[in-house]
């Protein structure tokens, strides 16, 4: 076990060493001699020749005895601390999982192996945890030894994007007591953990051009334009070739070239469905952006059925032209059906109804409840007269008011939902109302959505599931299956392609990309170690006394005895 | 007993004698004996070491060397350095600090207190031991038992670990302590450092909790409300209200303070709901409150809750202004700009930059403007992109008192002026407050008393070398601290003297105070005469002559400021507003002590270190103004007045004077995201004439403001914001195009609470391409603003309020937290108050081994060179050299002895060499 001093500073008592030796260069005192004859004490002539200040050090007992001294002094005052044996170095490592480390998982060996190395020695033991940033992800391993640790970090990859690092920094405090090393490893030096844990940094600045979205016109005619972001957050400029490919054909290839922190946007043209994936090549050391699939987008279909004429009538087209998938129907089958009447009741799944009677002045302003179909909606300017002889029942949900009528009822049905507008649309503004118009809107999409139909779309990783009943099937980009657990409610953190079937018919086609687009940034990205300090301060921890004091005083009698005893008289 | 046995043959026959004296106790695996004299605590660590006595005492006999006095001493100094002595000095008894909860959870739900529990504790004090009660709720003070209770600050707060620090601050570390709490144990601050600074001095921490009842509670449970509409959009407030059921209460909507609607409302098995209808006229942040007034309610706290709604719609300027007809409004409404004029600025709240592009301050001294409001100017501009401009006058710049005020930082100009460009010089008395209530502590363990200090100090180094300072202490006397002196380069001393003002008990006479500081000020030889006032809001007494003593004053040339601690809802407030009013100088409220020192130099600055100029100065274009507009207008030729300000590092400037300062006349930069400009010369009241006629002003007005206000929300992305519970989900919607340069640009979120102004940034979670959210957690009561920024675009919300009334909220795991730091210091649940008086173990105390060894060294050293030299080169080392001549050593004497001793035929016989006496 390793020996330090608690008190190095005492280290300067060494200067002894040259003290004993001068004194020893210093001329003798006299002594008094007796002797017969005058020839001899030829031999002491050399060290009192004219009474010299300075003579020359004679080796002997004495001297050799006040120096082993002078060293067992320094070691008693700079005072000598050994790690106990039964010493535990506790360590948390919170590796950080954010995707951007993966363009340094080969380095993070390298980073824990420095860790290791600057902890070895601190204690006779080692006890560790190893825990991912993103308090969602679960505990990688815990155990005891430098070569369990290792093996435990082999090649992580972590899929988190941006999250708050601050409830696994405490849970690594806890786990490793409050005398522990709480160690965070990340790829940004300047990442703000807060006190009590130590952020050791394996990041540098990396070239990196990825692709930071797509977005898919609407398929008219089977023809779509797919507009590709490309940029390149990083310092140099960068060349790459974009290649799209939908249905295993290439399609396209377009060349990029970006200037440092710059961004460039790509149309490619498509046509038909299926799945795609665009590539940039060649690859870098950060893969993650440099893959994108997707599937050309293919709304659900909604019929609207209209029945009633004039402005109305319009109106609603009008409303179902900016509905993605949306077609006006003529009876037969229909999911939403508009009408203007007293009565209230439909079989379609959504019913969109005016219902107007007896009207009441609009002396009153529009009240909105708190409903996210009216969330954010200004209802300032809608000028209606209220259907005065309407009673909610007790199911009803009132979105907006005007005084104390109701004047737009969410009504939910066994079989749908039934929107109800209780004024005249044709006396007043509402067909000119703004408002009016994206809730109408609002009620059209939230109908498509819950129909069961099939459609396409493209998500990102981690996303809300939302799926048809069916056989769920996720592969990722390598052709890999990956099951798709609907309890866990996401899709996976991995970029592929999600299929739902039911019946051998295709009820959903998905395209899922990494989201985390700032991820690939780099700029910033530092390295950083373990500081001496932090080093010094856990060694100290497991430090204990020299319990040889008593040996080591004792020497240092005997030494002291020994050289009284062999030196000449001393003053009296 | 075992561990006298194994000392036996060290103390040999005086066993009994030092077993009496010495108590052996086993440490650490080790027998150590100590004993205690007079407090003094000493320990011998290793008394086995006494062992090599008897063996040195042995070798002794046999070897003659040793027989020497400092060969015994190294040998001693060595044993002892073994046997480790080791003392403590802490003196008999115990001090018990006894923190009783002064928190309204407390006093309004046990109207009995702790006096009984009190007495008791008095009567197990022992002859030694010493009690110090501690009043505690926002502030801690400990209670001075000859005067009533003065514990001001916030009653709706227990912060505990703030007294627990302040204890820590104040105990005299000879002497063991306790501390024992009395309360409901609810903290509402964070006990983490707590515990640490518990251990590391030893001092236990005791408790004796009384938990309130909650079976009869009376409570506002939820208050929704959207967060953000448009101005004039209705909105539903709904509250949800819980109490026994069968019982009627009263329900108070208020907004901004202001009682809107009242009605009664019965409780039902489910609690209650009540709603109300809602509209916000003009942009800006609305307070809503609900208020249930119940009498016999229990636990009266928590029968309010608050939300804030703003209003946003286009983005308007609010201009702080001491003109009702500001010609700047006039300007910038010609242009369809909002602009909302504020002439009586008292009741600003960061709430009111909500919805605002930018802030001009025109000619409003800083004590005018609320600091909750100058504090949260830095977030506004830095993160959330506002404007400020400020607009010269003599309540402007360093006269306004801006100097080192929260926007002192902001502003592209500094406003100090320097030594070499004052002309006048001023004489300044300064009267301090030092009653009882100066003595409670603040946050980091210091007191009122301790922050004025520090303020009075910070004003006489502000002060230049030609001007007077006179300081006095007052409570119910006035106490000379510095009588009246020039400062001359006596700055730190007097610093110092001011530093050492201690609180002493009783209340502040405040025309003995005023009194003294205007007799000293008489015989001061400068024109300039200045009274500043720092007194407590809640305890200033003594009015009457104050007013006549003030006139007196005022016909002299003297004017009067009042620093006033607490806020102007406290009893004594109109009467320092009346001192204030009457001295024609300026009233500065504070409720935060922690902001004393600034405002000590925002009123120094401001009487003696700030000059508007008041002559007509000529202009200078500079190239500035290319950063604010691609055309140069034709400036002004000259102005009629400006505030002497200059020039910041980094800052530009369009126009500057063209007199010997060359000093800014317009300068302008960047802060954070936001834009700051300073216009140094009034464009408005007086000294604005030139001005004023300027044909360009309109244009250059208008300019200014399209340069300094935030950027229009960007096309593309919306935020919304939704409260659920304790918590604010903030969302971001982006389109494609907006996805994309996140790449590059990503949008960080950042927040600030009211009070800290600290900016937090969180991060996003993606919940869908183009969808960004991010939950932050409303636990506190402090409204909380925000911005997310994405580049310099930015798109602020808030503030968005917590939740008032922490200190009613009363969480089961705040108590375990405190129970847990009982256990871990060393304390306990009290049931048996005698318990209290145990004195504590104390923790290790540092030995004396290095002190031995050192002293073993140097003795050793030394014994070395005097066994070699015989102490002769020691000799010669002071000054006494001998000079050795062949056969006829001689000695040679200094230069006033050598004529008159005759050189000695013999040498001495210790210089004798052996050749020498050989030959003889």
């Amino acid at each position: 076990m390793g020996l330090s001093f608690a008190n190095p500073l005492a280290l300067w008592a060494l200067l002894g060493i040259p003290a004993i030796l001068l004194v020893h260069m210093l001329q003798s005192r006299n002594r008094t001699v007796h002797s017969s004859t005058l020839f001899l004490l030829d031999h002491l002539a050399e060290d009192t020749r004219r009474g010299a200040v300075v003579t020359r050090i004679r080796n002997g007992a004495q001297l050799w005895l006040q120096l082993l001294a002078v060293l067992l002094l320094t070691l008693l005052l700079s005072q000598p601390r050994r790690v106990s044996e039964h010493s535990v170095q506790s360590l948390a490592l919170v590796i950080d999982s954010s995707l951007s480390m993966q363009a340094f998982t080969e380095q993070q060996k390298g980073a824990l192996r420095e860790v290791l190395d600057a902890l070895d020695g601190t204690a006779a033991s080692l006890q560790w945890w190893v825990l991912p940033s993103d308090e969602a992800l679960p505990r990688i391993g815990a155990g005891e030894g430098r070569e369990a640790l290792e093996a435990t970090l082999g090649d992580l990859r972590f899929p988190s994007g941006g999250h708050d690092v601050s409830a696994r920094i405490r849970e690594a405090r806890l786990l490793a007591g409050a005398e522990g090393l709480v160690v965070f490893l990340t790829d940004h030096a300047e990442a703000q953990v807060g006190s009590g844990a130590e952020v050791v940094s394996l990041g540098t600045p990396l070239p990196n051009v990825g692709i930071s979205g797509i977005q898919v016109s609407e398929v008219r005619n089977g023809r779509a334009t797919l507009r590709v972001g490309v940029v390149n957050p990083s310092e140099e400029p960068g060349e790459r070739m974009l290649v799209a490919e939908v249905n295993g054909q290439e399609i396209s290839r377009s060349a990029v070239s970006l200037g440092a922190g710059a961004m460039q946007t790509v149309e490619i043209p498509l046509t038909g469905g299926g799945r795609g994936v665009l590539r940039l090549e060649p690859g870098d050391v950060y893969p993650v952006d440099d893959q994108w699939p997707f599937v050309t987008p293919q709304p659900k279909p909604l019929t609207v059925s209209v029945f009633t004429r004039g402005p109305v009538a319009d109106w609603s087209q009008r409303i179902l032209g900016a509905v993605p998938g949306g077609s006006l129907g003529t009876g037969g089958q229909m999911e939403i059906r508009v009408s203007k009447g007293r009565s209230v009741g439909s079989e379609a799944a959504g019913d969109l109804q005016f219902v107007s009677g007896e009207a009441t002045h609009p002396l009153n302003r529009v009240l909105p409840e708190a409903h996210p179909l009216v969330e954010g909606l200004n209802w300032e300017g809608l000028l209606v007269e209220p259907f005065a002889g309407f009673t909610p029942l007790p199911s009803d949900v009132v979105l907006l008011w005007m005084g104390e009528h109701p004047l737009v009822v969410l009504r939910p049905r066994n079989d749908g939902v039934s929107l109800l507008y209780l004024f005249d649309p044709e006396t007043g503004n509402a067909l000119r109302n703004g408002s009016l118009a994206l809730l109408t809107h609002r009620f059209m999409s939230g109908v498509q959505e819950g129909l069961e139909a099939p459609s396409a779309f493209n998500v990102i990783t981690g996303q809300s599931l939302e799926i048809p009943e069916g056989t769920l099937g996720f592969e990722t980009l390598e052709g890999t299956p990956v099951e798709v657990n609907r309890a866990a409610g996401k899709w996976p953190m991995v970029p592929g392609w999600g299929r739902v079937t039911r019946e051998e018919t295709v009820q959903l086609e998905v395209g899922v990309a990494n989201g985390e687009v700032e991820e690939g940034d780099f700029r910033k990205a530092r390295p950083r170690g373990l500081s001496d300090e932090v080093v010094l301060e856990q060694r100290r921890q497991h430090e204990e006394r020299d319990l040889l004091f008593p040996v080591w005083a004792g020497l240092l009698g005997l030494a002291l005895l020994g050289s009284w005893k062999t030196g000449q008289e001393g003053p009296k | 007993m075992e561990c006298w046995s194994l000392l036996q043959p060290v103390v040999g026959k005086r066993a009994s004698r030092v077993k009496r004296r010495w108590q052996a106790t086993p440490l650490q695996g080790r027998c150590t004996v100590m004993r205690s004299v007079k407090g003094v605590q000493y320990m011998i660590e290793h008394p086995e070491a006494f062992w090599a006595i008897p063996v040195l005492v042995a070798a002794g006999m046999w070897m003659p060397e040793l027989r020497r006095f400092l060969r015994i001493l190294i040998l001693l100094c060595l044993v002892l350095a073994w046997a480790n002595p080791v003392f403590e000095r802490l003196q008999p008894g115990v001090d018990l600090w006894v923190l009783v909860d002064k928190s309204n959870s407390v006093t309004l739900t046990q109207p009995e207190g702790y006096e009984e529990t009190e007495r008791l504790l008095k009567e197990g004090q022992g002859p030694h031991d010493r009690l110090f009660l501690v009043d505690m709720a926002g502030e801690s003070l400990v209670r001075d038992p000859e005067s009533p209770l003065v514990l001001t600050g916030d009653r709706e707060a227990t912060r505990i670990g703030h007294a627990i620090q302040m204890v820590l601050s104040q105990r005299d570390p000879k002497r063991a302590s306790r501390i024992l709490l009395l309360g409901d144990g609810f903290a509402t601050d964070v006990l983490d450092y707590s515990a640490e600074r518990l251990l590391t001095s030893g001092v236990p921490l005791d408790v004796r909790l009384n938990r309130p009842d909650l079976l009869r509670d009376v409570r506002v449970e939820e208050l929704r409300s959207p967060i953000r509409v448009r101005p004039g959009e209705p909105f539903v407030v709904d509250a949800e209200l819980t109490g026994p059921a069968g019982e009627t209460v009263s329900v108070l909507f208020l907004r901004d303070g202001q009682e809107v609607n009242r009605q009664d409302v019965t409780f039902t098995d489910r609690g209650a709901e009540v709603r109300w209808a809602m509209e916000v006229a003009r942009p800006g942040a609305t307070l809503l409150e609900v208020q249930v007034e119940q009498a016999s309610d229990p636990i009266p706290g928590n029968n309010r809750r608050q939300v804030w709604v703003q209003a946003s719609g286009g983005s308007r300027l609010l201009l702080i202004s001491a003109f009702p007809d500001d010609p700047i409004a006039r300007f910038l409404r010609r242009e369809v700009v909002q602009v909302d004029i504020v002439n009586d600025p008292s009741n600003l709240t960061p709430g009111a930059l909500a919805g605002t592009a930018s802030v001009w301050i025109h000619n409003v001294h800083a004590a005018a403007v609320p600091r909750p409001f100058l504090d949260a100017l830095d977030f506004f501009v830095r993160e959330q992109g506002g404007g400020l401009v400020m607009v010269g006058g003599k309540s402007s710049f360093g006269s306004g008192g801006y100097h080192e005020s929260p926007i002192d930082e902001l502003l592209p100009v500094s406003m100090e002026l320097k030594e070499e460009d004052r002309k006048l010089s001023i004489a300044i008395a300064i009267v301090m407050d030092r009653s009882g209530s100066m003595a409670a502590g603040v946050a980091g363990g210091r007191t009122k008393m301790d922050l004025a200090n520090a303020g009075a100090a910070q004003a006489i180094e502000l002060m230049g070398e030609s001007d007077s300072i006179t300081v006095f202490a007052v409570d119910t006397q006035p106490h000379t601290i510095v009588p009246l002196s020039r400062i001359g380069g006596q700055k730190r001393r007097l610093a110092g003297l001011v530093r050492r003002i201690q609180s002493a008990g009783g209340g502040i006479y405040v025309f003995n105070g005023l009194e003294a500081a205007w007799n000293e000020l008489k015989n001061s030889t400068q024109d300039q005469r200045h009274i500043i006032l720092f007194s407590d809001a809640a305890d200033s007494e003594q009015p009457e002559g104050v007013s006549r003593l003030i006139k007196e004053m005022r016909a002299n040339n003297t004017t009067v400021s009042v620093i006033a601690l607490g806020s102007d809802k406290d009893p004594d407030a109109p009467f320092l507003e009346q001192i204030a009013e009457e001295g024609e100088g300026r009233l500065f409220f504070n409720a935060d002590a922690s902001t004393l020192p600034s405002v000590f130099a925002q009123e120094t600055v401001s009487v003696s270190r700030s000059a508007f100029l008041e002559d007509p100065v000529g202009t200078q274009a500079e190239v500035g103004w290319r950063e604010l507009a691609a055309t140069f207008p034709t400036w002004p030729t000259q102005v009629d007045g400006y505030n002497l300000s200059y020039l910041r590092e980094e800052a530009s400037q369009s126009l500057r004077t063209t007199d010997e300062y060359a000093a800014p006349l317009i300068a302008h930069w960047q802060r954070g995201v936001g834009n700051v400009a300073a216009v140094s010369m009034p464009l408005g009241g007086p000294f604005s004439q030139e001005m004023r006629a300027w044909p360009e002003l309109g244009d250059f007005v208008r300019t200014l403001h399209r340069w300094v206000k935030r950027q229009d929300w960007p096309p593309g992305l919306a935020l919304r914001t939704r409260r659920e519970g304790d918590v604010l989900r903030v969302s971001l919607l982006a389109d494609e195009e907006w996805q994309t340069k996140f790449a590059l640009t990503p949008p960080v979120l950042r927040t600030a609470e009211a009070g800290t102004e600290m900016a937090r940034t969180h991060p996003w979670r993606r919940m869908e391409p183009g969808h960004l959210r991010t939950d932050l957690s409303l636990e506190g009561s402090a409204a909380v603003r925000g911005v997310v920024r994405i580049g310099r675009q930015v798109l602020p919300f808030g503030p968005v309020s917590g939740q008032p009334g922490s200190e009613w909220q009363f969480p089961r795991e705040a108590v375990e937290t405190l129970t847990a730091l009982s256990v871990a210091s060393g304390g306990s649940q009290r049931t048996n108050l005698s318990d209290a008086w145990i004195r504590p173990p104390q923790t290790a105390p540092k030995g004396t081994r290095l002190w031995w060894l050192w002293a073993c060294a140097g003795l050793f050293l030394f014994e070395a060179f005097w066994s070699r030299t015989g102490g002769k080169r020691l000799e010669i080392a002071l000054g006494k050299k001998e000079k050795f001549v062949e056969g006829k050593p001689e000695l040679k004497a200094t230069a006033q002895a050598a004529p008159k001793t005759p050189p000695s035929e013999e040498p001495p016989a210790s210089r004798r060499s052996m050749f020498d006496k050989a030959k003889r």
